[in-house]
């Protein structure tokens, strides 16, 4: 049985009875919201409003729309571990209103035809579909693709994902070419020649016989990037930063004014390394789980404003593929529909952060990455709005997952917020 | 107990094993095999030892249980041991080789033991590159798991004839320092080794050049040297572990003439360096005039081929000890 989405599109939204909450606008009240053609046209209390669509959000938050940075999808290519309509279905129930899709396809997504396919195939959905351009043909890593036709397509920005650029000449040319386009530039930032580990090289991989990848390579990689974008002057937006050591990077870059910001995901915010031990394979990831106090730097880093977004990091895989020896299953995890939970429960719940910071992370952190400027609840701004239960018990099954990924490393456990849905301009969805 | 054989292998037996016998269905690893679980192992091994110098070295122990080989990295000696152990508990056993390249392009491993297991088996014994696969198996199938190997991750049943040669010289482990030297980063003997001999008391000593010694070793309670010589100054056991040429890189050591030189275990460095009763051990094969010299290899203090003896006993007692009981069901 599983999760039931309903989606719809309407001209005209009522949202009755919901704690409307904005911190950066000093919004905390339960209030009702009218949206007319996609944008917010009254707020206050009781409203009515004619041939409305109703939505009864008795006991839910709504807050400024939810943006990730990094999802990878199976579509085209390979459906079979996700599509793009079970990979927004699941975003929808990840409360997103918009999911950047890295342009690890097949085809690879490096030319307009890919993008323009892509676009239309999430037209009718309530979550956008932002796609990431290649940086390189065919993600090579030899030529640079074909930017400015990407940007023309409409490309949120360029992402060469899990392999990222191959050394200092390759990184340098991207951040160079694509400042044209003034679109962001994404990378997993990484020494290759040390890179490459099943898990993180350290007692967990000396105790399972496994190839370890250095925090190293991710140090490494991170000071080229930073150094890079500040010889350059470009923008370059690190993803999924794992270790102590490049936290502190950040941190230094950041005081002296270089144009660099970054992201992690929340499995590297909950797990640790140990998690490994048991050879599941949806605890593989790239980069690899690290050790307790590289996951506490890390919330530091996250509560503090080192890093600028959560993004789930969501990697969809089929049964097929993960039951098999270890060293041959895919990386990654299936995570669009975890990610706001489990990021609470290693944040909120543990002390760590505010519920205002989280959201920001969620919300004001990855538009700010992406260009886009915050969502509001003014009148006259576009509605861009998660839907969250703040208080409900629920536990993650995979068979009730709307993602086709069975990768994920929650199945069965507890967690106590949830969100509800989204309205992102005409469309709403709400979980059943 | 009666299904040893004869009254003399019953009388060895009983007194240990009527105590304990094995918490786990599968031998995977040593890591979580308790120190009378090993015991108990090497106790029984000891019976059959006694089997093995009988004129007709077949026991009924294991008659209608078949066990399967399934072999997917090369191995001689360890399929012939398994084989050879198998048989003289007179199991039937089938032999299955293939190596990984093959089924990675074909049928999963999944699908290759599932189709092995539709033919009515009781144990699998495999032999894999990737770590962690014979835990995988262990998920898949119903049948008894035997771990010969799964990468640089554990090889139980080389420890434990390793630790059976060791006692049989040397008695008591407990307080005796062992020096494993050579390959330790990417060795399939090293780990389950160390988490054998740790349980039974010794004290585990590592040496190598640096790049072939896992950082963060020292956290499995081992000490590491970079110099041989230092290493045998304090050491009652050598295992020289064997240079796997075809897993090494320039970044590992520079050339097989100054591995020898460095790292070369000569009768010339035991004279001055080791004490005289120094027992030596290798897994095999060897390569002669690299790790280990032809003169310390074929010397007094060498008992590599005990430990040969040695294993098809241990595997004889991990067989019936893993499957005995499958017997009496029967």
């Amino acid at each position: 049985m599983s999760t039931e989405l309903h989606q719809f599109e309407a001209e005209r939204l009522l949202l009755k009875g919901a704690r409307l909450l904005d911190h950066a606008s000093g919004l905390d009240e339960r209030a009702d919201l009218l949206i007319e053609d996609g944008m917010i046209v009254r707020r206050g209390p009781a409203l009515e409003a004619a041939e409305a669509e109703v939505l009864e959000l008795e006991g839910l938050t709504v807050v400024a729309g939810f943006v990730d940075l990094r999802v990878r999808l199976g579509e085209p290519g390979r459906e079979d571990r996700e599509t793009v309509e079970s990979g927004l279905d699941a975003a929808a129930a990840g409360g997103y209103v918009a999911i950047c899709v890295t342009p690890e396809a097949t085809p690879v997504c490096d030319h307009a035809g890919a993008v323009t396919a892509l676009l239309a195939r999430a037209e009718e959905h309530a979550v956008t579909l932002l796609p990431l351009g290649a940086v390189t043909a065919g993600l090579k890593g030899e030529r640079l693709a074909d930017m400015g036709e990407l940007a023309r397509a409409g490309v949120a920005g360029f992402c060469e994902g899990n392999r990222g650029l191959q050394g200092g000449a390759a990184l340098r040319g991207a951040l160079s070419y694509s400042r044209m386009f003034g679109l962001p530039l994404f990378e997993l930032a990484r020494e290759r020649s040390l890179a490459g580990g099943d898990v993180h090289e350290g007692p967990v991989a000396l105790r399972m016989g496994l190839k370890g990848e250095p925090r190293l390579a991710e140090d490494l990689g991170v000071q080229l990037g930073i150094r890079l974008a500040e010889f350059e002057q470009a923008a370059l937006h690190l993803q999924l930063i794992s270790t102590r050591e490049s936290v502190e990077l950040l941190r230094q870059a950041r005081s002296r004014g270089v144009r660099v910001s970054a992201d992690c995901s929340p499995q590297h915010l909950a797990l640790t390394h140990e998690r490994c031990l048991d050879f599941d394979p949806s605890a593989r990831l790239v980069p690899p789980l690290r050790p307790e106090e590289d996951r506490q730097a890390l919330l530091e880093a996250v509560a503090g404003g080192v890093l600028d977004a959560i993004c789930s990091d969501h990697r969809p895989a089929e049964f097929d593929e993960l039951d098999r020896e270890y060293p041959l299953c895919p990386f990654g995890c299936a995570s669009l529909e975890t990610a706001f939970a489990v990021a609470h429960q290693a944040l909120v719940e543990s002390g760590i952060c505010s519920l205002e910071r989280l959201l920001e992370l969620f919300s004001a952190g990855p538009r700010r990455v992406l260009g886009l400027p915050p969502a509001s609840f003014e009148a006259g701004a576009p509605a861009e709005l998660t839907i969250l239960d703040l208080d409900c018990a629920w536990t993650y099954r995979g068979a009730e997952a709307l993602t086709l990924g069975v990768n994920s490393p929650w199945e069965g456990k507890s967690f106590r917020v949830r969100p509800a849905g989204l309205v992102n301009g005409r469309y709403a969805a709400l979980r059943g | 107990m009666s299904s040893i054989g004869n009254e003399t292998g019953r009388a060895a037996l009983e007194p240990e094993t009527a105590a304990v016998g094995l918490r786990h269905k599968h031998l995977l690893g040593l890591e979580d095999y308790g120190a009378d679980e090993i015991t108990l192992i090497l106790d029984t091994a000891e019976s059959f030892l006694e089997v093995l110098e009988r004129p007709i070295k077949k026991v009924p122990t294991l008659r209608g249980i078949t066990v399967v080989n399934l072999f997917f990295e090369n191995s001689t000696r360890t399929r012939i041991s398994f084989e050879m152990a198998e048989k003289r508990l007179s199991a039937d056993t089938v032999n299955f080789s293939a190596s990984s390249s093959s089924t990675q392009k074909g049928e999963t491993l999944r699908d290759t033991a599932a189709n092995i297991e539709a033919m009515k088996i009781d144990a699998v014994v495999m032999r894999h590159s990737a770590p962690g696969s014979c835990l995988f198996l262990s998920r898949c199938l119903e049948s008894v798991i035997i771990n010969a190997g799964d990468g640089a991750h554990e090889h139980p049943t080389q420890a434990l004839l390793d630790l059976l040669s060791l006692r049989r010289r040397l008695g008591d482990l407990r307080g005796k320092r062992v020096t494993l030297v050579g390959d330790i980063l990417h060795s399939r003997v090293a780990l389950s080794n160390i988490y054998g001999l740790q349980k039974l008391g010794a004290h585990v000593q590592v040496c190598g050049p640096a790049p072939l010694i896992p950082r963060h070793i020292e956290e499995l309670g081992v000490e590491v040297f970079w110099n041989v010589e230092e290493a045998l100054e304090n050491s009652d056991v050598l295992n020289v572990l064997r240079i796997q040429l075809e897993r090494h890189n320039a970044h590992h050591f520079p050339s097989l003439r100054e591995y020898h030189e460095e790292f070369g275990v000569t009768m010339d460095r035991l004279d001055r360096h080791a004490s005289d009763e120094l027992v030596i051990l290798h897994p095999g094969p060897i390569n002669r005039g690299v790790e280990i010299s032809s003169e310390v290899a074929d010397s007094g203090r060498s008992i590599i081929l005990e430990q040969v003896t040695n294993g098809v006993a241990v595997r004889m007692a991990v067989l019936y000890l893993l499957l005995g009981g499958k017997t009496r069901e029967h």
